[in-house]
């Protein structure tokens, strides 16, 4: 079974239809890539899979289960008996109530999708290390409790936290500038640092928006070199790039989207010939 | 003085937290009543700016009716001490709960909120307390002239009614209260406060439920103000609706801003500024709210950062002046 499906993914911002009805599947450690011309609803398509805002219609399933769903309207909600019994700490009920709304965005976090974002986002005056921490936020449970009387269970806790982001950080080569402030880093350091701070929080599906933006050519091998090592660990990646030569040299499958329709599917090499790709990226021939 | 302050900043930091807790315990011993009773409200405010300190300094929030859950503190203690005759340290305890759940009932619907939306309806919520406990509500409030004849805290029989002990029980407070909000600090939580600050956007998608982290912050700051006030209600015996007026919480307020927010030795320095200097000084004190003006403008000219800033808030601020911007990225969809 695929990891995830988008199926009928639509979004609809006032008059403009942003993404029209687009499905494909995502099977378990793939890479694929998400292109298409700027404006085409790639980045739109990211953000629904990451729950910041709901898609107008269609679903995305994770792991068989319903992580983006359009919004429920009051009258929907109050005319549904799920919503009533929403509170009760019954797990079946949660797990109906579940498939009916859209899960927030750190809950899908929780569920395993990480992400980048297309202009970098880290927090900018926390060190490297503390960047990276934020990660293993979910993974870790210590509260109001533990912050006030540290019981043993808490250092702990914390020593794991610091010992797992500074692997992360070795793994993107960053261990040297672990108490570089983010905002001091190099470009193509921050780069990596976000994904350093999306592989902590241990996703099992890794969605990169432009990860190669911005870089140099010898920044560019690097990171495609750490994004297929990535996925060699088992882990799925679903990525926009604009740079083809990223494209066609990392992912497997490739979805092109051009004014939030779904043009074509397949391998690299397929959409190099596909005529509508062509068409899409230079324009149409004139007879 | 560079020089110095990095040597300083290596001394062992228990030697000098033990030598301040010595010259706070000390230092109300040769004054009088009047200069005692001056430090005991500096201690107040240290610890109402410490509680406001971690929703505005930590988790970025605006709150400027803070007031409102330092005077719901102070009504509660009195209440039950005046209607149920609950001792008043043990009324202590519930006046934080009650703050707590106030704060968790008014701060939960408007948290989506962003800046100064959200500063709008906190001003907005001290109001409506403040209007509330003026109208006698329930009628057990005692309306504008508030609720008087509480009575003083007792320690194992010992009744506390000179300055000093007040002093001194709000010493024992101050130095629970520092500890726990160092702790919090350096935390998972106040680390999940630091990333919701920095950017909501990233926190969230680094699954952190954003929502639950800024209730968390409000509970506790409106729980500790609730502390505040309750010592404060058995330090004055009388309260009164004023415990909530806006300018309280514009005091509160300032006392962060200036200091530095998100900086506990800023709270300090605010405290000082806006409460300790206009008190010692009588004229002055006539012209705060003139002084509290000027200084504001000065401050955001001068020193944006603060006085004695925390070091994250003074690079955020000043950082800007001094690096060049980061290449922008290529345009994309």
């Amino acid at each position: 079974m695929a990891l995830a499906e988008i199926h009928k993914l639509t979004k609809q911002f006032g008059g403009l239809v942003a993404v029209d009805s687009v499905d494909f599947d995502l099977n378990e450690r793939e890479i694929l890539g998400l292109i298409g011309p700027n404006g085409a609803g790639k980045t739109t398509i990211f953000n629904m899979i990451t729950g910041i805002y709901p898609p107008t219609a269609g679903e995305v399933f994770f792991r068989g289960q319903c992580v983006a769903h359009p919004a429920l309207t009051w009258r929907k909600r109050l005319s549904t008996p799920v919503w009533w019994l929403s509170w009760l700490p019954v797990r079946a009920v949660k797990q109906k109530w579940d498939c009916l709304r859209s899960l927030r965005p750190h809950e899908i976090t929780v569920q395993g999708i990480a992400r980048t974002f297309q202009t970098i986002r880290l927090f900018n005056n926390l060190t490297a290390l503390e960047n990276v921490m934020a990660g293993l936020h979910h993974l870790t449970e210590a509260g109001v409790l533990g912050a006030l009387f540290r019981p043993a269970s808490q250092r702990q806790e914390e020593a794991h936290i610091i010992a797992e982001a500074e692997q992360h950080l070795a793994f993107m080569g960053l261990q040297e500038y672990r108490d570089e402030l983010a905002k001091n880093l190099p470009y193509g350091h921050q780069r990596r640092l976000e994904i350093a701070r999306a592989l902590a929080a241990e996703p099992s599906l890794l969605i990169l928006d432009e990860p190669a933006a911005g870089l140099n050519e010898q920044e560019t091998l690097e990171l495609m070199a750490l994004i297929r090592q990535i996925r060699d660990s088992g882990i799925t990646i679903l990525l926009i790039e604009h740079d083809m030569k990223v494209v066609m040299g990392i992912c497997e499958r490739i979805v092109v989207l051009d004014y939030g329709k779904k043009i074509a599917e397949g391998t690299p090499t397929e959409m190099q010939h596909n005529s509508r790709v062509i068409e899409a990226y230079l324009g149409e021939e004139e007879v | 003085m560079r020089n110095l302050l990095s040597r300083l900043q290596r001394i062992n930091p228990l030697w000098w937290q033990v030598g301040l807790l010595a010259v706070a315990i000390l230092l109300p011993l040769p004054m009088n009543d009047y200069l005692r009773s001056v430090l005991w409200r500096t201690g107040l405010y240290v610890m109402l700016g410490l509680s406001l300190n971690i929703i505005v300094g930590y988790a970025g929030l605006f709150q400027l009716g803070h007031a409102a859950f330092y005077a719901l503190g102070a009504y509660t203690a009195a209440l039950l001490n005046l209607y149920l005759h609950v001792p008043l340290l043990l009324t202590l305890p519930m006046s934080v709960l009650v703050s707590a759940i106030f704060g968790y009932l008014i701060t939960r619907p408007i948290l989506h909120l962003r800046g100064d939306y959200l500063c709008i309806v906190t001003i907005a919520f001290g109001e409506v307390v403040r209007l509330a406990l003026v109208n006698n509500i329930f009628g057990i409030t005692g309306g504008a002239n508030g609720l008087s004849g509480i009575e003083r805290p007792a320690l194992f029989g010992l009744v506390l009614r000179q300055p000093i002990y007040h002093y001194y029980l709000m010493l024992i407070f101050l130095v629970v209260s520092l500890l726990a909000v160092q702790r919090l600090e350096h935390s998972r939580l106040g680390r999940a406060w630091m990333y919701v600050r920095e950017d909501q956007v990233a926190a969230e998608a680094m699954g952190i439920d954003t929502t639950r982290v800024k209730v968390l912050a409000f509970v506790i700051g409106s729980g500790w103000a609730g502390l505040a006030g309750a010592l404060y209600a058995g330090r004055i015996t009388v309260i009164s609706p004023d415990l909530s007026k806006f300018m309280e919480s514009v005091v509160m307020f300032c006392i962060v801003v200036l200091g530095g927010t998100g900086s506990i030795p800023g709270v300090f320095v605010g405290t000082l500024g806006m409460v300790t200097l206009p008190e010692l000084s009588r004229p002055l004190k006539a012209w705060r709210d003139a002084w509290l003006g000027f200084a504001m403008v000065a401050m955001m000219i001068l020193r944006p950062e603060g006085l004695w800033p925390s070091r994250r808030v003074q690079l955020e601020i000043r950082a800007e002046k001094e690096e060049e911007p980061l290449p922008a990225p290529a345009a994309g969809s």
